[in-house]
């Protein structure tokens, strides 16, 4: 009977074929071209079989060798650590430096267990006066500090 | 021999001059001030750097990442020998005895003998670089396409081979990259590929959201992980009195930081190696050939000595075929390249010829590197010390907002922001599928290169893909992969490789 005995390289060899159907499906516009002279679509083309054919045998490892089970996520750090991007990537522009930085001090902190209120804030504030001064002051980089109002 | 003088003294000139000392002692401070923390090692620390370099001129910008890289792996060691918690896999080696003599209150000696070692390596390294470099550049000169096809290719298997874990996998890694490196206008036809439309691409993903993404933020994920599973993980950090030696220690020590800057030398030019294999092959050396090897483990001055001099020896020599042949041996290499196209510097064995002056400043730059390294950081331990202690709920967030203020600043993209997070996801689900992520990064920077060289060896040859075979020194590059590709199947050195790396 065939038994799944190896979960981390089946998950993994299906990872790889979803990514190489993407890929495939995303160059298949592409112009070929001929070996000697490669259109912009020929590599990405040779490419994406490839790895198609790798994640087809890693997945089939899946079947045949002993392996790790699938460990569970981490959601908290995961959610937490990409939310906290993220925001810094919306409030930057219009919020400035000292809101971007209060949001991602929040965000991110809450990807460890535990995390206070006052504690948070007060790191967040020191956060923002450093990096003010080292990134705008010393290194002069244009960054709003404050958003504008009106 | 008298060109090495006054190649070395251009070198000295240019490193000499108080702007670029500055780089490189800031490099080394920063280096070592991120590098010391725990379960961050030099390559993301390295990546987490990167955007405060590219607003300086080329030269100071590339002093100052060799002074980062120093400054990470020596904080690395410093964080191994004191904590017990191993910044990456090159110093794990230099925990095993460095913490067994902190344990038996010696972590002083253990530093300081790890910064001499280090040193010494250093500076052995650097002089081999003067050596090896301009002939190996001028042959590198009469390269063409199809030889450097085949270089890369060698390239990327050697990183395969000498890279733990699954074979396969990397291989896919690898391939995954190239196709990463692929995406945005395509140089020659025009045309845009994987762009999804966006502006944002056409110049391709860039390569510090990458690294930063995969290596950083990746890192910081598997940390919190870590320290939620056991809360109580909080390491005692072990006191630091007397920072000297005794004679009886220097005496211990001295052949094997001989013997590891030999080993470390050598292992650091081969694509694929670098500190890690390096620690562990002197490691291995060490503990063969002592007399008594069952101190090892139990703070054993010559298991800290060896690998260490071998770790910093091997960092040194992998800027070889970086500098002359324009090939990463290793990821932190790779990301070098990027800062260097950054900086508009393509890398290659005409940076030797064209831009002397940068070329052998760097190399000056890496001993003086080394000397601040010593003079400087080891009386601040001190104060490293006292960062260990800051808890890592604090430090965490300051880390990413100081990342994502660089990332932003590049290019004043906050997109790129955005793709810091998705790479950072992509590097946390690599670690859950057991794929390495550093194999991907060599791709990711090879790619584009790799396609420009084989598009163009092809349209010399008019689409006969013999020329790679016609050619002797591109056979010869060719056969090499094989070779590597086979040896490393074969049952025999697998198991060995495995070992090397369980050890």
């Amino acid at each position: 009977m065939i038994r799944l005995r190896n979960q981390q390289d089946f998950a993994a060899g299906l990872f790889l074929i979803v990514l190489a159907l993407v890929a495939r499906y995303l160059a298949a516009d592409l112009a070929m071209g001929r070996l000697v002279r490669m259109g912009p679509g020929y590599l990405p083309t040779v490419l994406s079989w490839v790895l198609l054919g790798l994640g087809a045998l890693i997945a089939l490892r899946g079947f045949i060798t002993n392996g790790p089970k699938l460990e569970p996520w981490a959601w908290r750090p995961l959610i937490a650590l990409c939310g906290a991007l993220i925001a810094f990537a919306l409030l930057l522009q219009g919020g400035g430096l000292v809101l971007a930085i209060l949001a991602t001090t929040a965000i991110s902190s809450l990807a460890a267990p535990g995390a206070r209120p006052i504690p948070t804030l007060l790191l967040a504030l020191v956060l923002s006066v450093m990096s003010a001064m080292l990134f705008i002051w010393l290194l002069g980089l244009p960054l709003l500090i404050l958003p504008e109002w009106g | 021999m008298e060109s090495l003088i006054s190649n070395l003294a251009l070198g000295f000139s240019v490193a000499g001059t108080v702007n670029n000392l500055l780089f490189c002692l800031v490099g080394a401070l920063l280096g070592t001030l991120i590098g010391v923390l725990p379960g961050i090692g030099p390559l993301a620390t390295v990546a987490m750097l990167l955007p405060i370099t590219f607003n300086l001129p080329p030269e100071g910008a590339l002093i100052m990442l060799a002074g980062i890289y120093y400054g990470a792996q020596y904080g690395g060691s410093t964080t191994a020998i004191l904590l017990n918690v191993p910044g990456e896999s090159s110093s794990v080696v230099t925990a095993l005895d460095g913490h067994a003599m902190a344990r038996q209150g010696r972590a002083g000696a253990a530093l300081a003998i790890a910064a001499i070692g280090s040193f010494f390596a250093g500076s052995v390294a650097t002089v081999g670089i003067a050596l090896v470099g301009p002939p190996l550049a001028s042959i590198a000169q009469q390269f063409g396409a199809a030889e450097y096809f085949s270089l890369m290719v060698f390239g990327l298997i050697g990183a395969v081979v000498l890279a733990s874990g699954s074979v396969i996998k990397a291989v896919s890694m690898i391939i995954l990259g190239l196709l990463l490196g692929l995406v945005g206008q395509d140089v020659t036809s025009g045309a845009a590929r994987f762009t999804f439309g966006l502006p944002e691409l056409a110049d391709g993903i860039g390569f510090v959201a990458v690294a930063m993404g995969l290596f950083g933020m990746a890192e910081i994920m598997t940390n919190l992980e870590r320290s939620a599973r056991n809360p109580e993980g909080e390491a005692k950090i072990h006191r630091v009195h007397g920072l000297m030696p005794t004679m009886a220690d220097l005496k211990a020590s001295s052949w094997p930081i001989l013997r590891g800057t030999g080993v470390g030398s050598f292992l650091g030019i081969l694509p694929g190696g670098g500190s890690v294999l390096a620690s562990f092959s002197s490691y291995t050396l060490e503990k063969k050939i002592a007399k008594d090897p069952s101190r090892f483990g139990k703070g054993a001055i010559e298991g800290v000595a060896g690998p260490e001099a071998a770790n910093n020896a091997a960092a040194q020599s992998s800027f070889i075929p970086l500098l002359t042949l324009g090939i990463p041996s290793n990821p932190v290499m790779a990301l070098m390249i990027g800062a260097m196209t950054i900086q508009g510097i393509t890398p290659g064995p005409q940076v030797m010829v064209k831009q002397p002056a940068l070329f052998w400043g760097m190399i000056a730059s890496m001993w003086l590197g080394n000397l601040m390294l010593v003079i400087i950081n080891l009386p601040l331990v001190g104060i490293w010390v006292q960062l260990l202690k800051v808890p890592y709920k604090f430090l965490f967030p300051a880390i990413i907002i100081f990342c994502a203020i660089g990332i932003y600043s590049l290019n004043n993209s906050p997109v790129d922001v955005l793709f810091t997070a998705m790479f950072g996801l992509m590097g946390y689900l690599f670690v859950k599928l057991g794929f390495e992520a550093a194999p991907l990064l060599l791709g990711f920077i090879l790619g584009p290169m790799m396609e420009e060289n084989l598009r163009r060896a092809l349209q010399i040859s008019r689409g006969n893909l013999m020329t790679f075979i016609d050619r002797p020194i591109s056979l010869g590059l060719l056969l090499a992969s094989l070779g590597l590709l086979i040896l490393v199947i074969l049952p025999a050195v697998r198991r060995g490789r495995e070992d090397v790396f369980q050890e």
